[in-house]
């Protein structure tokens, strides 16, 4: 009996004796298949099996990073675990440090995945170093596969097909992508019998997370910001309410009526997601279509309010040079405010050369502030970030946290501080209070 | 295809589901968004896709609207707003400032020098910025298209865009099977099959399909049935996830080739010598059918012509292995696509078959001596791929074929004569080779 790997399925070639749960025949090939991700099972209940899946070498991976006492436990519980399972902590607590610890205790190909291009090029540089080896890079226009790989989460999920059985360690940072349907076939597909999961928040709303469960092995280690406080740099969170113009509140107002009244008339209640969704779904007539399209109007202009630019211009002007994000949630408007104060954007359209050029930029000094959208609500190590400000933004907390979480790096006697510029009298205001739950630090100006 | 979003499927109780297609009653869609575009020229994208949005309130169906627009921006002329670099630019702009311009007067000064050192004004400058942003494209010429072939090609886009979200196809078709399960293979889908008297029905999946819900094959069944339209002889019952009012849930989408009324696309049948059949007779042994793609008549004789790919090469090869022994006269023959490599032991053809070199081959002709089959066990190590090893390669050898070059023909000769894949070898060997049919053409690199 032999196992092999074939089209992103284990294929088990001969007759078996008996059948382990997870195993089907497939009448198109007439073999047995699993999903990959049953590989170590497999192994297990077939000891006698003749195992092709895999044709890699071990290899010798040592690093001189320090570890911080928790990190290490982390990565101690993970291995004790068989060489499974998902870490929580907040940005900035290093979860890169548990990765390279983790990836040295394995010392196997190694395919790291991560959901942003700006991620995938950070862990690259940062295992090129810290191992002294070549190391691969899938996705951003690149295909070099090497021992130890890092990858999009939609490259991986792309050439799963070919990819599976080449890496015997799947590392997912923002490991919470990975419960969403499409990328859940990374981790059901990929034959790795070593899975490693890294991530701020775990939890999702509509409640995926528990499927990480099933192929990554679960939650084995979680640390919150009130534990880890000696080791994040303080900071504090300032609104800032600013007025519309007068025609801008008159054409908000006009608009969030029409979106209001056909609520009412339609008795749709907005309470989460789920009911935004009902509402999208409802509007395919004539008359939902105003609403949908006066919904994204009173939404654009509380977004790209005339004064914002002028806040900006006061808060850069108030920290100049120091490090500075401005987060914004759409795209014109970090274009707008690239073009305005001759700073450079990061969009999802940046293509990733210019992105590691800014980066670049950013970490030496060459220049002090930068304009996103919603591509570096993740992840993306910018060390001496120290002022964030929130343009526009969702009211998802875990944007929030992220958007927080790169400015938390610590470094001496910083202190940072996140602005949320917002415009009086519009939902903003109901937006960053649903963000900012369970926040510690907001200073609050008292406006509804 | 288009995006998900832009599908306009129709579903009903009974878990059918159909896409509602552009007809007569529809020309005015078409007409209106030929006509936005006619009006448009010189503007930007943005401002069309405003003017779009306004239209698309006052449209009974908006998805129809943006489905015909997205096929004319991809048809139309879009030019940048700046002959300038705006990556050259932004890079000149940000090793100005290195701090953001905050007044008036900084942005302007800032501007200014780049203006000079790219020897271009302000405005150039600005303008240039995001030049390459979508965007601030410009339509500089709308498609030249009329009303009939826009909602064709909507059409077309539509099915397949239904095809991104299908689990599984069974494609029904009396003469066409081979064709499609060529192509079905060469896409990496799986198939099983049954024959009876409504024709060849293939279930169409994934490798992984069997063990979960996948979505992963989608694009490829558009593929499949964008080739499919294209033909005749076929009927499509296919599984597809879609939207209903508590989430989303599997239903039967129907299609046959009375469906090419609207996308107006069969192509014209193969054009092929006379002494080629497209419609062998099958090859029944013991309890196993097999099925030709082509058949060469010959005079007397009867060759069955198999078409293959790579990938599939050698597990073909093991599957008729079994027809020598009962008197079957058949060939398999490789297919090769851009930069596909000949396996051991193959004869190999660029996307088409030469028909009359292959007659060639079967002793009618001159041509005879110019088949390769790609020798198997050959001296020389190979790799996965065929490729001859380099290292394994003769001074000597490589020596001589320098001494013939350039004349292709003696050079393949020579090395077929000392029993060497010819191509790999010549590549091994430092050559570029270019394949004409079922010639080889030879260059120094």
């Amino acid at each position: 009996m032999k196992l092999k790997y074939e089209g992103g399925r284990l294929i088990i070639l001969g007759e078996p004796d008996r059948l382990h749960p997870s195993v089907v025949f497939d009448d198109r090939i007439q073999h047995y298949v699993a999903e990959g991700y049953q590989y170590a099972d497999l192994k297990k209940f077939y000891p006698e099996i003749e195992d092709s899946v895999f044709s890699d070498v071990p290899l010798n991976l040592k690093h001189e990073e320090k570890l911080r006492q928790y990190q290490k436990h982390a990565v101690d519980i993970w291995a004790s675990n068989t060489n499974t399972g998902i870490v929580v902590l907040p940005t900035a607590a290093g979860k890169t440090h548990v990765g390279i610890e983790a990836i040295s205790r394995v010392s196997s190909s190694t395919l790291v995945i991560a959901p942003t291009i700006e991620l995938v090029q950070q862990w690259r540089e940062r295992l090129s170093r810290v191992f002294n080896i070549k190391v691969g890079q899938i996705g951003g226009g690149e295909k070099d596969i090497q021992d130890v790989t890092v990858s999009t989460y939609d490259s991986a999920y792309l050439m799963a097909e070919t990819l599976g059985n080449r890496f015997r360690f799947l590392l997912a940072d923002e490991v919470h992508h990975l419960a969403a349907e499409k990328y859940a076939e990374i981790a059901r597909m990929y034959a790795s019998p070593f899975r490693l999961g890294l991530t701020a928040t775990f939890e999702r709303l509509d409640m995926l997370h528990e499927r990480l469960e099933q192929f990554m092995g679960g939650k084995v280690f979680e640390l919150g910001y009130e534990e880890l406080s000696e080791y994040l740099a303080n900071y504090e969170i300032i609104r800032i309410p600013v007025e519309l113009e007068p025609e801008e509140e008159e054409e908000y107002h006009r608009n969030r009526e029409i979106f209001t009244s056909y609520l009412r008339r339609h008795r749709i209640t907005m309470r989460g997601p789920w009911d935004f969704e009902k509402f999208i779904l409802s509007s395919w007539n004539p008359e939902g279509r105003e609403a949908l399209i006066a919904w994204r109007t009173a939404r654009e202009i509380a977004f790209n309010a005339r004064v914002k630019v002028d806040t900006v211009r006061y808060v850069l002007s108030k920290h100049r040079n120091e490090r500075t994000i401005i987060f914004t949630e759409d795209t014109s408007s970090a274009y707008l405010i690239s073009k305005e104060f001759l700073i450079p954007c990061i969009t999802y359209l940046t293509p990733g050369k210019e992105r590691k050029k800014y980066f670049d930029m950013f970490r030496s000094g060459e220049i002090s502030a930068i304009a996103t959208s919603r591509v570096l609500d993740e992840g993306v190590d910018v060390p001496d970030a120290s002022v964030g400000i929130v343009l526009s933004g969702s009211g998802s907390a875990r944007q929030f946290r992220q958007r927080l979480g790169r400015l938390l790096r610590p470094s001496q006697g910083k202190r940072s501080v996140l602005y949320e510029v917002l415009a009086s009298g519009t939902s903003e205001y109901s937006t960053s209070r649903r963000r900012r739950k369970g926040v510690p630090g907001t200073v609050d100006d008292g406006k509804a | 295809m288009f995006p998900v979003q832009l599908m306009t499927v129709r579903r009903n109780k009974n878990g059918q589901a159909r896409s509602i297609l552009l007809s007569d009653e529809g020309m005015d869609y078409a007409l209106s968004v030929i006509g936005l575009f006619d009006d448009s020229i010189g503007k930007t994208r943005a401002e069309i896709e405003k003017e779009l949005k306004l239209r698309e309130l006052k449209s009974q169906n908006p998805k129809i609207l943006r489905g015909l627009a997205l096929l004319m921006f991809r048809l139309s002329g879009m030019e940048r707003p700046s002959l300038l670099d705006p990556g050259e630019v932004r890079a000149a702009i940000f090793r100005h400032a290195r701090s953001p311009a905050v007044t008036r007067e900084e942005r302007s000064e800032i501007i200014d020098s780049v203006a000079s050192e790219l020897q271009t004004s302000p405005s150039e400058v600005d303008n240039a910025m995001y030049a390459d942003n979508e965007d601030n494209e410009i339509l500089r010429s709308a498609a030249s298209i009329n009303e009939r072939r826009l909602m064709e090609l909507y059409n077309m886009e539509q099915i397949e865009t239904v095809m991104l979200r299908s689990e599984w196809i069974e494609l029904t078709t009396h003469s066409g099977r081979a064709k499609f399960v060529r192509k079905i293979r060469s896409l990496g889908l799986l198939y099983s099959e049954k024959h009876d008297e409504h024709g060849h029905t293939l279930r169409i999946s994934g490798p992984v399909s069997i063990l979960e819900h996948s979505g992963r094959y989608g694009t490829r069944f558009a593929l499949l049935v964008r080739h499919v339209l294209r033909s005749t002889d076929w009927e499509i019952n296919a599984s597809v996830k879609l939207k209903n009012g508590k989430g989303e849930d599997y239903f039967n989408y129907h299609l046959d080739q009375s469906v090419s009324e609207y996308t107006g696309n069969i192509q014209a049948p193969e054009n092929l010598p006379d002494f080629v059949s497209s419609d062998p007779d099958p090859i029944v042994h013991e309890d196993r059918t097999f099925y030709p793609d082509y058949s060469l008549i010959l005079g007397p004789r009867k060759i069955s012509i198999f078409l293959t790919t790579p990938k599939y090469f050698q597990e073909d090869r093991d599957e008729l292995d079994t027809l020598p022994g009962v008197g079957v006269d058949f060939d398999i023959i490789c297919l090769l696509e851009a930069k596909g490599k000949c396996p051991q032991g193959a004869i190999c053809f660029r996307d088409s078959v030469d028909w009359n070199a292959l007659k060639g081959k079967y002793g009618d002709g001159e041509q005879k001596a110019n088949i390769q089959r790609n020798p198997v066990g050959s001296i020389g190590k190979t790799d996965d791929h065929g490729k001859a090893d380099k290292k394994a390669l003769n001074q000597d050898v490589i020596v001589h074929l320098k001494s013939l070059y350039p004349d292709s023909q003696a050079m393949v000769d020579y090395l077929d004569f000392m029993g060497f894949p010819p191509a790999e070898t010549l590549e091994s060997a430092g050559y570029r080779v270019i394949w004409k049919g079922l010639r080889l053409i030879v260059v120094e690199e």
